[in-house]
């Protein structure tokens, strides 16, 4: 693949996403930012907006290998990781085998994350950390490229055990998805609600090719105003005291160059813009920043307060 | 080996210093010439029209800064926008996305052309006015055209009167509160110092009682001459009375020596 390329290819996802996700143009493009990135994300929103449909069409379009893994409050550690097993040979004699657990696979869905137990949960995060299993004394690589995408629902907290913030800080974007609009949906109504289809996805990106546009991603140039700019950004979130109780650290900062680089390769730019940095301001701080209750009291959500910031 | 896109920003650099440098030139020149029109009016030497032009470059060199930066061109050149600045700050990186990046920025490079920098209607105006200008200030000192002579203004303000009062002049502060005892020994200052010269009275008619309608030439009468023969001098007591005690002797002494 050339850098010529990337452009052609990233339209074509999209062009097949949108044979499958009707909207959510910005929630796909942020996913795609995200495996470029080589990071993990937060999918949060009502149940019913296509976000497990979405990921699983996006490994189907990229030739990758998708698990899901449905948390439940009774989900324990090794049901994600895997375990061993007794496994008798023909000679009659029995010996334990790693089992791999979900988590081994390139596109992983963690199906409402919070409702996990703290314990499962730091399982979880530890291998996305990581990028590898440890069981007993042995430990197992994950097969990169390894994306892990959680999703939350923001309704129904009751019996839920939200990410504590330094575990959220872990994930590189928190993706919002929205409600589609009344064309989009009506639309849905007419693709999903009569005679279903059998829709036919041709896989785009080969794994190689998406390690190659991770590296590329990375090799991205940006201009040294940028740079400050964006750290300025992060910095601004732990000075503005009067909306913003704890600000991001230093991470979200790498995040926000990163993403925004990986905003511009798809765009087929050669280089990082300022509107790059600006769109990625919001996926990559929400999760991040703590509103007091000043924010609360005027009524201002993470975005309102990012986008005061980007003011 | 030096990479293509580092000359290119080297030239570029160049040409942005060459074109400013022609500009400021051309600032710099209408400033003196319509300073120089001034002073020449105001009868100022013409030399006097560089510290306005001096100032004007300082000044400007120091705010057209930012016109020798690549924000400014890639202000001007918008297929150079953000991809110029990230060129030039990864020179050093030979990556594969980077090259490309140069050559993209090389060929945006080629298709720009030095007019961006100009205003042409700013040019155009400045050279006219330049003409404008030079003609007027040939056309003045031919026709030895001047509004004012300033130091002759000058000459005349530091001599008028109404300052003048604030002056306090010893001499005369002295002369108008007058000198008792000078007054004794010398007389009436004022005529002394009247001289030979004429002196004017002009009556107000309206503020005097004399009728000017009624003026007659000056008749010439003839004095007869009362001049005593002899002077004499006697003592008198008002002397006594202001001359100190210890004095007194001395200026009786003094008296009866002339009597004699």
């Amino acid at each position: 693949m050339k850098i010529e390329e990337t452009k052609r290819a990233f339209e074509r996802i999209m062009h097949e996403l949108g044979k499958v996700i009707v909207g959510q143009e910005e929630v796909l493009k942020q996913m795609i930012v995200s495996l470029l990135t080589n990071s993990h994300s937060i999918l949060e929103g009502y149940p019913g907006l296509a976000k497990t449909l979405s990921v699983k069409t996006m490994s189907d379009l990229m030739d990758l290998k998708f698990s899901r893994i449905q948390n439940t409050p009774d989900l324990m550690p090794s049901d994600i990781t895997g375990t061993y097993i007794i496994e008798e040979t023909s000679s009659g004699k029995r010996n334990f085998k790693f089992q791999p657990g979900p988590i081994f696979a390139n596109i992983i869905l963690a199906d409402e994350i919070n409702r996990a137990t703290p314990k499962t949960q730091s399982a979880l995060l530890e291998a996305m950390q990581e990028r590898q299993v440890t069981l007993g004394t042995s430990t197992y690589k994950l097969e990169e490229p390894f994306f892990v995408l959680a999703t939350q629902n923001p309704i129904e907290q009751e019996g839920t055990y939200p990410l504590p913030e330094a575990q959220s800080d872990r994930f590189l974007l928190k993706i919002k998805t929205p409600y589609p609009e009344f064309k989009e949906e009506v639309e849905i109504v007419n693709k999903y609600a009569e005679e279903v289809k059998k829709i036919n996805l041709k896989p785009i990106l080969k794994k190689d090719n998406l390690v190659y546009l991770q590296n590329i991603t990375r090799q991205v140039p940006i201009a040294n105003d940028l740079k400050k700019y964006a750290v300025q950004l992060v910095a601004n979130t732990r000075k503005k005291k009067d909306l913003i109780e704890y600000g991001a650290s230093p991470r979200a900062s790498i995040g926000l160059v990163l993403a925004a680089k990986a905003r511009a390769l798809m765009e087929g730019r050669k280089y990082v813009s300022k509107t790059d940095i600006n769109t990625m301001a919001y996926p990559v701080l929400r999760h991040r920043i703590i509103l007091n209750f000043e924010a609360e009291r005027q009524n201002m959500d993470e975005d309102a307060v990012i986008k005061a910031l980007l003011k | 080996m030096t990479k293509p896109i580092s000359k290119a920003l080297g030239e570029l650099k160049r040409a942005l210093i060459e074109i400013n440098a022609l500009t400021w030139t051309l600032d710099a020149l209408v400033i003196f010439l319509v300073f120089e029109l001034v002073f020449f009016l105001l009868t100022l030497p013409w030399y006097y029209a560089f510290a306005p032009t001096a100032i004007y470059v300082i000044f400007h060199i120091y705010r057209g800064r930012k016109s020798l930066t690549y924000h400014h061109v890639e202000e001007k050149v918008p297929a150079l926008k953000e991809q110029l600045i990230t060129a030039a700050d990864n020179l050093d990186k030979d990556y594969e996305i980077v090259e490309h990046l140069n050559k993209e920025v090389l060929q945006n490079m080629k298709k720009t052309m030095t007019s961006y920098f100009f205003s042409f209607g700013k040019l155009t105006r400045e050279l006219f006015l330049l003409f404008v200008v030079a003609f007027l200030i040939i056309g003045a000192s031919a026709y030895n055209v001047r509004f004012l002579d300033t130091h002759e203004a000058i000459d005349e303000i530091k001599n008028y009167k109404a300052f003048k009062d604030y002056e306090i002049d010893e001499v005369l502060l002295e002369y108008e509160e007058g000198n008792p005892e000078e007054d004794d020994i010398y007389g009436d200052k004022s005529i002394a110092e009247l001289g030979n010269e004429q002196l004017m009275l002009e009556l107000n008619p309206i503020l005097s009682d004399a009728d000017i309608s009624k003026t007659q030439e000056p008749e010439h009468r003839k004095f007869r001459s009362t001049v005593p023969t002899e002077i004499m001098a006697s003592t008198d007591a008002s002397y006594e009375e202001s001359i100190p005690k210890g004095y007194q002797k001395i200026v009786k002494s003094y008296f009866r020596e002339i009597t004699k």
